[in-house]
């Protein structure tokens, strides 16, 4: 009976987690009931999985198979709140961008999935330069030098034939 | 006289390198002419990547009327947007985009696949994160040039202002409507992956392409444009949108401001006309 009424207040609070982490700006700093702090990472970077238990709670577990990690992934007891369970994990360097949804389990029956995004790397390939600016650019800074560089030469020749003549003569 | 004649035979090879050079250079502008025809793609004003700030720091409320109203049912305060489907087409009117969609995963090296530069009138829709108009960000790449056509799919999206509307159509016959909150250039170097892929607690799109200045020696362009844009709601049946109407550069006047160097005579397969229509939802 007395499970039921904490499950009732942690579902409770889940409500208020949500209503209050929808009106702040980035959900993820807020102590949820459960959630992952941050909940945008690059592979190989450390996150803390929460969850709020409730009392009694004797241990709390993370499902951590989906991220390449052991599967029942023991939490420790935090003093912020009663029944609060966390773990700080590294995520393998090799695991796949994507989104995760890791289960996290109290030992009273509790359990939820938090959202969990690994971000690819790098910036995406899209295009080839066909339109681009500096394509054509150096060309025709190239071309215009040249043809200049051409008809300075031209002008100093005639410049020079029709001088010669005179100073000779 | 024979000195003189001696004088100007004696210069002569100035003249001939001369003309050589001038040849030459005028050869070089003609042929960075036939390849450079196109206008470069429109990179996003600073006024447009303002407003992201802004609505970083304060989240508009779900109800908030759009900036330019269609007719969408607002999405619910608690629990926002839609259940997971894949999309299947896009349409931005403000840039004469309709194209198809087709889903893109990783390329093998822990970076985002593109789709194929030979078909680059498709969209690719990145699997792994969020679908347009589920709880989440999710994020959508085209090409803005290829070989094969000059401009491509997103060529005209650097141009694109606060407060223009994305249509998606998704694979469960519902059409996801986006406003652009705002357009931002960014160093390849320094892809801002977490803002773009990252979990956002309501459904939010960004649209990705390619811009800013190209590289000869890499053969890469050496910035991103990302429109990010928030969810506005599902466009409700039985009103028109417009998605639906009419492309705006069906007119040649239009099509010459938009693409000028473009072989009208030999217009696009992809670029003007739009093969969508039978992807969208039946009102």
């Amino acid at each position: 009976m007395r499970h039921i009424r904490f499950a009732g207040l942690a579902v409770a609070l889940a409500g208020l987690a949500v209503a209050v982490g929808g009106a702040a700006a980035v959900a993820a700093i807020v102590p949820a009931t459960i959630g992952v702090t941050p909940s945008t990472a690059t592979a190989g970077s450390t996150v803390t999985f929460s969850i709020l238990c409730g009392e009694p709670s004797g241990s709390a577990t993370l499902a951590g198979t989906v991220l390449d990690l052991p599967a029942r992934i023991p939490m420790t007891r935090q003093d912020q709140a009663a029944g609060e369970w966390a773990v700080s994990v590294t995520l393998p360097s090799t695991l796949l961008p994507g989104t995760y949804r890791p289960s996290l389990n109290c030992d009273n029956g509790l359990s939820d999935t938090t959202t969990l995004v690994v971000v690819p790397g790098g910036a995406p390939v899209t295009g080839d330069g066909t339109t681009a600016t500096a394509a054509g650019g150096q060309l025709t800074a190239a071309g215009l030098s040249l043809a200049g560089l051409g008809a300075l030469l031209v002008t100093v020749w005639a410049w020079r034939s029709r001088v010669r003549p005179g100073s000779g003569g | 006289m024979a000195a003189a004649r001696r004088g100007n035979t004696g210069h002569l090879w100035v003249a001939y390198l001369g003309i050589w050079l001038f040849g030459a250079g005028l050869l070089a502008i003609a042929l960075s002419h036939r390849e450079h025809r196109w206008a470069p793609p429109p990179a996003p004003s600073p006024s447009a990547s303002r407003p992201l700030l802004a609505a970083a720091r304060t989240r508009a409320p779900a109800g908030r009327p759009l900036a330019r109203a269609p007719a969408v049912s607002a999405p619910a305060a608690r629990a926002p947007g839609l259940p997971r489907s894949a999309p299947v087409a896009v349409r931005i009117p403000a840039i004469g985009v309709a194209a198809k969609v087709i889903p893109v995963g990783l390329d093998g090296h822990g970076g985002v696949a593109v789709p194929p530069l030979a078909t680059p009138m498709l969209v690719g829709w990145y699997d792994r994160g969020a679908a347009p108009g589920q709880a989440g960000a999710a994020v959508l790449l085209g090409h803005v040039d290829s070989a094969a056509t000059g401009p491509a799919v997103f060529y005209r999206l650097g141009g694109l202002t606060p407060g223009d509307l994305i249509y998606v159509a998704r694979q469960d016959n519902r059409t996801a409507v986006f406003e652009v909150t705002s357009v931002s250039l960014y160093p390849a170097a320094d892809f801002p992956a977490l803002r773009v892929y990252g979990l956002t607690a309501d459904p939010t799109l960004r649209l990705v392409t390619c811009g800013g200045d190209f590289d000869l020696r890499t053969r890469h362009y050496l910035d991103r444009t990302v429109v990010f844009a928030r969810y506005a709601g599902q466009a409700l049946r039985g009103t028109r949108h417009a998605c639906d109407a009419p492309r705006p550069w069906r007119d040649s006047a239009t099509r010459t401001r938009l693409f000028p160097g473009l072989d009208h005579q030999r217009p696009l397969p992809g670029l003007f006309s739009d093969n969508t229509e039978g992807l969208w939802p039946r009102r």
